[in-house]
């Protein structure tokens, strides 16, 4: 069990705390300070720190520390997952990007937050759905006042995700399905890795109690089907939200559930075959002799279809340290060396599919008095191609079922971006 | 209230944070601190709730920032008198804070809190019994009990789950009111509430009240674990943990349910909650070591591989803190199971931008995943981060190369290819490479003394710009073992020469070994620096090994000791057979240890709990029930130990055989209040070999609806069946209940269920069971519930026993 969550400042000093047992004091917090805070070792060092027989186990949001301290042995994924489950509860409370003045001014909240979500130092309820029902500061407000006595049942009943009596004019469905693209090309053009992680959100606004199915082009089904279209997307492995009855998924992979109100994730998955990968890169970088030149020559080929086209891509093509000048010819969007990230950033706002393009990059070094190896860091590629998915999975069909029988609008978009999308050089 | 101010003990208390040493500024703050004070007394704040609330804020921030505010807590003890939830809220926070440092003022509260307790909005009612249990004052026991009962029936579960909890408080507070009181019987009744967070809350309780009994925490049996499995979709993502964590203390009564219990769980795993998931794993691995056997490896082969994907899956797509923890996790379950997440290997080659501890993590797991098909492609990766700017990476690379080569997992000509990549970083000329290069080449060496001529060619040349002293001495240790190459005794008499520069007392030493082992191999040209270097080391007191090995060495010459005795002696023998390998990889044990306490930051630590966990912390594991397993044989009709099909428990095709009908025979207390509390005489069990029921029984409609009727509802007796899935149709459940000889009057199919009323004759005694089962089709899980009367039954534990044997039929039938 937890004894205490403490939130710190950049500085270290507490802005939140609240304990749940008696075992540890407020002291820990200079402990944390000293050997965490003024360390530095966010990031280098593991996320779980035992000083004294207490153990600290912490994640950050922006740069506050959310801290969690215990002495028993207790199972770290839980304690993680209820600090982002906090973290999140903040989100929808105070707004994505809450800071410190934001923690600040609400106090209270939080700490009515943190006594409804934990007991005693064990997390209770932490659906935010179902938390806005009675707490409501913030910038959260029930959209209908529920009676009190209804509302507790709401709180703990067995569908504790959804409230009953939900009313909304229009009854609309947003669905977005986003992947992540995760690749990592090595300097010959072997594929070292390559899976595509996707997300469907899903954003309901409907009335009642309603039963939703879901269905993808998942291969499982489709080869069921035995429909002669195209074929399906194998997908390697998913996770549902909490509403979905996994033992229909089970029995004929089905995906039927009764969705949160609200914006939700649905499901988790992942696919690894059959890729199609929107940019294809092909670098050649030349170090001359001596080490006072670089010469760097990039191909990228946008390989999804001209009827669509990418956003946002950035290309970073690193350089050494003592990179003095870079002459870059290209043929369209912006590039220009740029210090501070010792790199090339070459960015282009609209990306037409089938498009192609040339850099050819001249990076003069400046003499160093001990020649020092450069390490090659891998070009970095982000972008965005809307309508799109690499892994080729779409949305077959999603039915509402509610007794009321009403017309419901459903929304489809698809979006994929680049995760950690990787070629080294 | 007699005295307006509190006695000012002395300023500051002595739980309040002393946080201000600055005389002046505690003084200004103490302004502060009377101006809310006067603000809160004044009546005009009375009747603007909107501004009362922005005070009380105000001393909430003030009390978290440190600043001692007990000095306003009679104002605050008024304010409770409000409708405002948000006030209320706020100074219940207030006085949860400062109760411990003033009692007094503290008990005079407590009658409003018991009459918040009674309040007609369940919300007020649970969030003053939490307050008044948070209170934690030794004097308010008398009051906290009544409430806290009186919770416990409360028609909201909203109170129930905050009366549950304030039992733990409770119990903290004054162990022998909780025990004087039946709090535990209790508990135990409890965990049929209807509601899954009031259960979750029970087990916690219950956990940790009964810590210091012989089990540990809870007593389960198999009535309790079967029917909080049998739960296991309706709970949430936290209360499901609870559950899963007393699987692994439970023994099942015998292997099938053992397999039937995964089968439960499985699904479990398709949830996005790595906690979740973490936690079935380390059920399953319990099940699959009650089981036992010769099997159980392959047993936990399969549990592995089933995991892998959902494990896989979470890692690469969560945030690092977990990704962490999960990484840990799948460590120890690559060590504990090598080979399954072989093919995964990818997933483990390092991102640019993760956090560094992430990547060390990574580069540690990879060498455990070489097989010879991967290999090359994990050494490759490996290599370039050998590159990596952060020495610490590049180190460790090296060091997961070696690893690769020592353990010789990577098939043939690896680990010469490996010795052939480190060669080449000897050449780097970047400092911490080489050295660590030279390092991991010596152990390789030790454990492939062939590949000497692979390694021999650079080492006289690297002896210059190997800078770090482990990695000079590597070198210098390489150079006497390989004795062919021309060059060593030259490169070591340079070294010899200025002995005086080295600084490093192992460089010191593996220089005198090496000129040994060369002087045993080519006598006439090392003699003359040998004798130089036993000169200055015999007279070298900066460390006492040097000095001793020298003297030794000194001597046994001077004696004149045969060359192939002295070679004898000189030899180190630091070379290791042939699948042997380095104690560090040889910790089984220790493994072993950490795989009970899977799931726990044990496995983050990679220590035992005892070794950082206080004792007055540690949590006692113990199996139960301790009548299990049970003795198969021993019950009548009990299947064969292993069935065929027993491997297969986490495909889903084969049925879930349940366990014979064995009453739940276990029974200090009557957990699910089912039998006769007043002990359970065990009832005759079931004639073995012969089926349970009579096959040649028949009933008319009326007859079946009289006895139904004759019968009082309140002798009938729940159960649950598990079905694989929903039947396609009412005849499919009937015919395949026939062949049990379980007959059906009625059955119907309705939009949302199906309703069978069924019938059977209990073979040994002639008694007939009425049966009615409704299976609900829409809340997904195929879930048969069955509602049993048994026709001039006692009511008692001899029918719970038939509805036990009833219901083992049926889930085997179905």
């Amino acid at each position: 069990m937890i004894s205490m969550i403490m939130v710190l400042n950049q500085k270290g000093d507490i802005m939140i705390s609240r304990q749940y047992r008696d075992d540890v004091g407020r002291a820990a917090a200079d402990s944390f300070r000293l050997q965490v805070v003024a360390a530095k070792e966010t990031g280098t060092e593991a996320p779980v720190k035992r000083i004294e027989n207490c153990s600290f186990l912490y994640t950050r949001h922006l740069n506050m520390y959310f801290v969690a301290l215990t002495r028993s042995n207790v199972n770290p994924a839980l304690v993680f997952e209820y600090l982002f489950q906090l973290i999140r509860i903040l989100k929808a409370y105070l707004g994505e990007d809450f800071d410190e003045n934001a923690m600040r001014n609400n106090m209270t909240l939080i700490y009515e937050l943190m006594d409804e979500t934990m007991d005693f130092g064990y997390p209770q309820n932490c659906a935010v759905d179902v938390l806005r029902l009675y707490i409501n500061l913030g910038n959260v407000r029930p959209q209908d006042e529920p009676e009190p006595s209804q509302l507790t049942s709401q709180i703990t009943g067995a569908i504790d995700w959804r409230r009953e009596g939900i009313r909304h004019k229009k009854n609309e469905v947003y669905i977005d399905v986003l992947e992540s693209v995760n690749l990592l090309l090595s300097s010959n053009g072997n594929v070292l890795r390559n899976e595509v992680t996707g997300q469907v959100q899903m954003n309901t606004k409907l009335t009642g109690m309603p039963e939703c199915k879901f269905g993808l082009n998942d291969k499982l089904v489709i080869d069921k089907e035995k429909e002669d279209r195209k074929p399906g997307v194998e997908i390697d492995d998913c996770t549902f939200h909490r509403c979905v009855r996994l033992g229909k998924f089970d029995a004929d992979r089905t995906i039927t559930f009764i969705p949160p109100d609200g914006e939700f994730e649905l499901m988790r998955y992942r696919v690894t075959d059959n890729i199609n990968l929107p940019f294809r890169i092909i670098p050649a970088v030349q170090e001359e002799q001596g080490m006072t030149k670089v010469s760097i020559n990039l191909k990228v080929i946008a390989n999804f279809s001209d009827q669509l086209y990418a956003t946002h891509v950035v290309l970073k093509v690193p350089v050494p340290k003592n990179t003095a000048k870079a002459k870059i010819k290209h043929s369209f969007g912006r590039a220009k060396y740029e210090p501070e990230q010792q790199a090339i950033v070459w960015r282009v706002k609209r990306f037409a599919g089938k498009a192609e393009c040339h850099i050819n990059a001249e990076v003069d070094l400046m003499p160093t008095v001990r020649p020092k190896p450069w390490s090659r860091p891998p070009i970095n590629v982000e972008f965005q191609v809307p309508m799109f998915t690499a892994s080729g999975v779409h949305v077959r069909f999603l039915r509402v079922y509610d007794k009321s029988g009403y017309h419901t609008n459903r929304w489809v978009r698809y979006i994929t971006k680049a995760g950690n999308y990787q070629i080294r050089i | 209230m007699a005295t307006a101010y509190p006695p000012n003990q002395g300023g500051v208390p002595p739980e309040g944070p002393a946080a201000m040493p600055d005389s002046y500024f505690t003084e200004s703050r103490k302004g502060e601190v009377n101006e809310l004070k006067t603000l809160l007394r004044n009546f005009s704040t009375e009747r603007d709730p909107k501004r009362k609330r922005d005070i009380i804020k105000k001393v909430i921030a003030y009390m978290t920032l440190g600043i001692d505010v007990s000095r306003l807590f009679s104002e605050m003890m008024l304010a409770i008198e409000t409708r405002d939830l948000v006030i209320k809220k706020m100074v219940y926070l207030y006085l949860v804070n400062y109760a411990r440092s003033h009692p007094e003022l503290a008990t005079m509260c407590t009658n409003t809190l018991q009459k918040d307790c009674g309040n007609e909005d369940p919300m007020v009612r649970g969030l003053a019994l939490r307050a008044l249990c948070g209170l934690q004052l030794p004097g308010m026991v008398e009051y906290i009990s009544e409430p806290l009962r009186r919770s416990l029936t409360d028609g909201h579960a909203y109170v129930r789950k905050t009366g549950v909890m304030g039992m733990l408080k409770l119990y903290r507070l004054n162990r022998e009111a909780f025990q004087e009181s039946s709090f535990v019987d209790i508990l135990y009744d409890m965990l049929r509430d209807p509601d899954a967070s009031v259960v979750s809350n029970c087990i916690i309780v219950l956990n940790e009240v009964m810590a210091d009994s012989p089990n540990g925490g809870m007593a389960i049996n198999r009535a309790i674990m079967l029917h909080l499995l049998n739960r296991i979709h309706e709970f949430s993502e936290f209360s499901v943990v609870q559950i899963l964590d007393l699987v692994p203390k439970y023994i099942p009564a015998n292997n099938d349910e053992a397999y039937q219990i995964m089968n439960l769980l499985d699904p479990v795993l398709g949830r996005y909650s790595p906690g979740a998931v973490i936690a079935t794993i380390r059920a399953f691995w319990s099940m699959a070591e009650a089981v036992g056997g010769p099997d159980e490896e392959a047993m936990k082969r399969q549990i592995v591989s089933r995991c892998k994907a959902p494990l896989v899956t979470l890692i690469s797509s969560c945030s690092s803190e977990l990704g962490y923890s999960l990484l840990k996790h799948a460590e120890s379950l690559i060590d504990a199971v090598p080979g399954v997440f072989d093919d995964e290997y990818r997933q483990f080659f390092l991102k640019y931008n993760e956090p560094t501890h992430i990547k060390y993590l990574k580069i540690s797991i990879l060498p455990k995943l070489a097989n010879p098909e991967n290999a090359p492609d994990i050494v490759a990766e490996l290599a370039e981060c050998v590159n990596d700017m952060n020495i610490k990476i590049s180190r460790y690379s090296v060091r997961s190369l070696m690893q690769i080569a020592c353990r010789d997992t990577g098939g043939p000509g690896c680990a010469e290819s490996i010795a052939r990549r480190l060669v080449e970083m000897l050449d780097l000329n970047v400092s911490h490479i080489c050295s660590e290069a030279a390092t991991s080449l010596a152990s390789v060496i030790r454990k492939h003394p062939g590949l000497k001529s692979v390694i021999a060619p650079p080492l006289s040349r690297s002896l210059k710009y190997v800078e770090e002293s482990s990695g000079k001495g590597s070198i210098v240790y390489l150079l006497g073992e390989c004795s062919e190459v021309t060059m060593a005794p030259y490169a070591l008499e340079k070294l010899i020469d200025t002995y005086d520069k080295i600084d490093d007392a192992t460089i010191k030493i593996a220089l005198l070994s090496s000129t040994m082992k060369l002087f045993c191999q080519r006598p006439a040209e090392v003699q003359a620096m040998l004798g130089r270097l036993l000169a200055k080391a015999t007279d070298d007191v900066s460390s006492q090994d040097l000095h001793d090995r020298a003297l030794l060495y000194y001597r046994m010459l001077e004696s004149g000791v045969d060359l192939p005795v002295l070679a004898s002696v000189v030899d180190t023998k630091t070379a290791l057979g042939q699948g042997v390998n380095f104690a560090e990889e040889d910790d089984f044990e220790l493994r072993a240890e950490l795989m009970k306490e899977f799931n726990t930051l044990s496995i983050v630590f990679g220590r035992e709990s005892k070794n950082f966990i206080a004792e007055e912390f540690q949590v006692k594991f113990a199996k139960q029930p301790k009548e299990h397993p049970l003795e198969p044989g021993s019950e009548g009709a009990a299947p064969s130990a292993i069935p065929g099909g027993g491997l297969d428990v986490l495909g889903k095709t084969s049925a879930p055989a349940p366990a014979p009908a064995v009453a739940a025979a276990a029974g200090s207390f009557d957990l699910l209040g089912m039998g006769d509390p007043g002990g359970a005489a065990p009832a005759p069990a079931a004639p073995s070999g012969g089926p349970p029921f009579n096959a040649a029984v028949s009933m008319t409609g009326d007859e079946y609806q009289n006895t139904w009727g004759a019968i009082n509802d309140s002798q009938s007796v729940v159960s649950m069946v598990p079905l694989k899935k929903i039947p396609g149709s009412t005849q499919e459940v009937e015919t395949a209940l026939a062949r049990h000889g379980i007959k059906t009057m009625a059955s119907g199919e309705l939009p949302t269920e199906f309703k069978f009323f069924l019938y059977a004759q209990d073979s040994p005694t002639g008694l007939l069971m009425l049966i009615q089962g409704n299976l609900d089709k829409q809340s997904g899980e195929a879930l048969l519930v069955l509602t049993v009367k048994v026709n001039g039954g006692d009511g008692g534990a001899s029918d719970q026993q038939k509805v036990d044997t009833l219901t083992a039929v049926m889930s085997s039938a179905l």
